[in-house]
């Protein structure tokens, strides 16, 4: 009781350098280990968010389409980047219609529609109606547009190696493409611009079965996946 | 050495109490992270779920008032907040309700800081947007197309197998091996009787007011016991927000509403003319009433004015009656609304005269811009139909009858294809419908 001798005062002040130190490292264990948590849910946060962005984008392409019996039965979302011609798990394009459907003549060179639709060239268009009494579809380019009093007239480059339907429905969209490369989920937009819109990403693929699209995705420690129907 | 045990057991707890702080402070931001996450998902379901919830409970809940019409749960156009899932709801319609176009509304999710925004749009239901909405039992023909949604409250009898039903059919179907059916659901909605929602008085209330009432045997129309009313003849003229009608010539008036009510029979005939298809003229219906019995003879189609068309919207008091005058490849391009309630509502007549090249022409034309080239069964047998002189109708509108309709033996095929168009006359059904592809998160 007269006091600490020389080597408990030693024996307690190291063990007490040893609580601070380990204590610091505790501390920085559970700073990290919070990060981790946090950073854990964060990803699963974008997920989440990429798959409302991902579902709305195709609901919304696709009510368009299913808006008007004749572009119903016309396929907008393809495997691939290329109308469906090179299928692939890793790339997906869609197209986005930019307005309402607008019916159309087509006699073999030039494509009538109202004059009040503002159809430039450049610009890409969904057709759908009959090639004599059978349904056919098709993409095209607008390669020239030039006013006729009421009538606007274009001259398009089909996309796919099949009729154009003689009259119909039209729509004009936006092909827009899904790719993954790089551990990055890019969005190619109407331009051809590559843009990230979802990284990193470990894994990304487009399974397609029947009429259903399914996305999965892995990312970190979690698993996604979601399915849409075009 | 009792002062050292002390020291020690003293650390031993400060360490245990780190240890502790530390697991609760990584417990806490595992419970946040995680909380925030389902709860932000949870945000974006409660909102998705309560626009469904709205909408199921004006459509599947009491019938006075519906949800969507209950001052209890709107006011203004603000809706009244109410909590689901422990969540707070609120929301807003961005204009004043209207029964006859879209309406946009606002739905937020709110507890505590989470919180999700939608935006959806939402419309009544509308009887011209079915395209058999009836009260009686019916018998179709087989080979047939209906590709709008059908509402029977009998049974409806198929004679052969073949009849496709595009959208949603709310009524038996006998037998069902007999139809195929795109689209199904469980919901079944008390769809009000037509006498309930429709009155002939309202036509001729509506004529009398803003309309142009054809009445005492009025001379331009008379002929022996009937009016004939000879589409071709009649003129419409816009003047600022009203139409100035002639008819041969002689002026009728000038009014807010086309709405031509007779007061006894009227025979109705038109020629066939080729519309304009990449015509955007706005759509103006003109609506003819009767108080008795409508009498089709010839094809009939969209009137087109100077700065309109004019779909065509028939209601009668008794029966709308379509005769052989017709060709055999009929076309109705009009909306059928028979208020009677003595059968037959819809009587359509054997036989007639084979259509001449050019109405057959337009016919196809017609049929090639709707959902029949989708149909390859029922397509080819239109077009047999069509070369081969047999009997088919093509009804472009809405069928809307309180009792049977009557078809002949000899009717090889008869499509229902509703126009889309909107009569604003008829009031809209109590019930909404979300519009596909309208969900946008804010």
């Amino acid at each position: 009781m007269r006091g600490f001798s020389l080597l408990e005062f030693m024996i307690a002040t190291s063990f007490l350098c040893i609580i601070f130190l380990t204590g610091f490292q505790v501390l920085e264990a559970q700073k990290m280990l919070s990060n981790q948590i946090a950073s854990r849910t964060q990803s699963e946060e974008e997920s989440n968010y990429r798959a409302v962005v991902l579902k709305n984008f195709f609901y919304q392409a696709g009510a368009v389409f299913h808006g008007d019996s004749l572009l119903s039965q016309m396929p907008y979302c393809f495997p691939g980047l290329d109308f469906g011609l090179s299928p692939s798990q890793k790339s997906l394009s869609v197209a986005v219609p930019k307005s309402a459907s607008i019916p159309f003549l087509y006699d073999g060179s030039k494509l009538k529609i109202s004059a009040v639709f503002p159809i430039q060239v450049d610009q890409s268009v969904a057709v759908a109606g009959h090639c004599g009494d059978q349904y056919c579809w098709n993409y095209a380019k607008v390669t020239g547009a030039v006013l006729n009093g009421t009538i606007r007239e274009l001259t398009i480059q089909p996309f796919l190696v099949q009729p154009l339907p003689e009259a119909g429905s039209m729509l004009l969209v936006e092909l827009n493409g899904f790719a993954f490369q790089n551990d990055t989920l890019y969005w190619i937009s109407p331009a051809g611009a590559n843009e990230p819109f979802w990284a990193p990403l470990d894994d990304f693929r487009f399974e397609w079965s029947g009429s259903q699209v399914h996305f999965y995705w892995h990312v970190g420690t979690n698993d996604g996946d979601l399915v849409v129907q075009p | 050495m009792r002062g050292f045990a002390l020291l020690l057991a003293t650390l031993f707890l400060l360490v245990l109490t780190l240890f502790s702080l530390c697991f609760l402070t990584i417990a806490t931001t595992y419970y946040t992270s995680a909380r925030g996450l389902f709860e932000n998902q949870n945000a974006k379901l409660a909102c998705e779920e309560s626009a469904i919830q709205m909408i199921d409970t004006n459509n599947l809940g009491p019938a006075a008032p519906r949800f969507f019409f209950d001052p209890q749960h709107w006011q203004g156009q603000q809706l009244q907040p109410f909590l689901s899932n422990g969540y707070f709801i609120s929301g807003a319609l961005l204009a004043p309700w209207s029964g006859s176009s879209p309406n946009a509304l606002r739905i937020v999710a709110n507890k505590g800081r989470y919180r999700s925004e939608l935006r959806v749009v939402v419309r009544q239901k509308r009887m011209e947007r079915f395209a058999l909405y009836t009260e009686n039992g019916q018998i179709l023909p087989g080979n047939s197309l209906v590709a709008g949604p059908v509402f029977s409250r009998q049974p409806i009898d198929l004679t052969s197998p073949g009849i496709s039903f595009r959208e949603i059919v709310q009524g038996d179907v006998q037998p069902e091996s007999y139809a195929v059916f795109h689209k199904k659901t469980l919901h079944t909605y008390e769809y009000p009787l037509i006498g309930d929602v429709l009155s002939l008085s309202s036509f001729s209330d509506a004529a009398v007011q803003n309309g142009f009432p054809i009445s005492n045997q009025n001379a331009a129309f008379w002929i022996t016991d009937h009016y004939e009313l000879n589409l071709d003849l009649l003129n419409l003229v816009a003047v600022g927000k009203s139409w100035a009608i002639s008819y041969n010539g002689s002026a009728l008036g000038k009014q807010a509403l086309p709405i031509l009510y007779f007061d006894a029979r009227v025979w109705i005939r038109q020629s066939d003319q080729s519309l304009d298809p990449l015509s955007t003229k706005p759509r103006v219906p003109l609506y003819i009433a009767s108080a008795s019995e409508i009498q089709v003879r010839s094809n009939l189609q969209s009137l087109e004015s100077g700065t309109a068309l004019h779909p065509l919207c028939l209601i009668s008091g008794t029966t709308i009656h379509l005769t052989s005058q017709i060709p055999l490849s009929g076309r109705i391009e009009a909306g059928l609304i028979s208020l009677g309630t003595s059968a037959p509502g819809l009587m359509v007549d054997a036989g007639g005269t084979p259509g001449s090249v050019f109405q057959k022409q337009v016919l196809q034309e017609s049929a090639r811009r709707s959902a029949l080239l989708l149909e390859d069964p029922i397509n080819t047998s239109f077009h047999q139909a069509l070369q081969n002189d047999d009997k088919l109708l093509w009804i472009q509108g809405c069928v809307v009858t309180q009792s049977s309709i009557q078809l002949p033996p000899d009717l090889v095929q008869l499509d229902l294809v509703p126009s889309g168009e909107t009569f604003a006359l008829l009031p809209p059904l109590p019930f909404v419908e979300l519009v596909d592809g309208s969900q946008v998160w804010q």
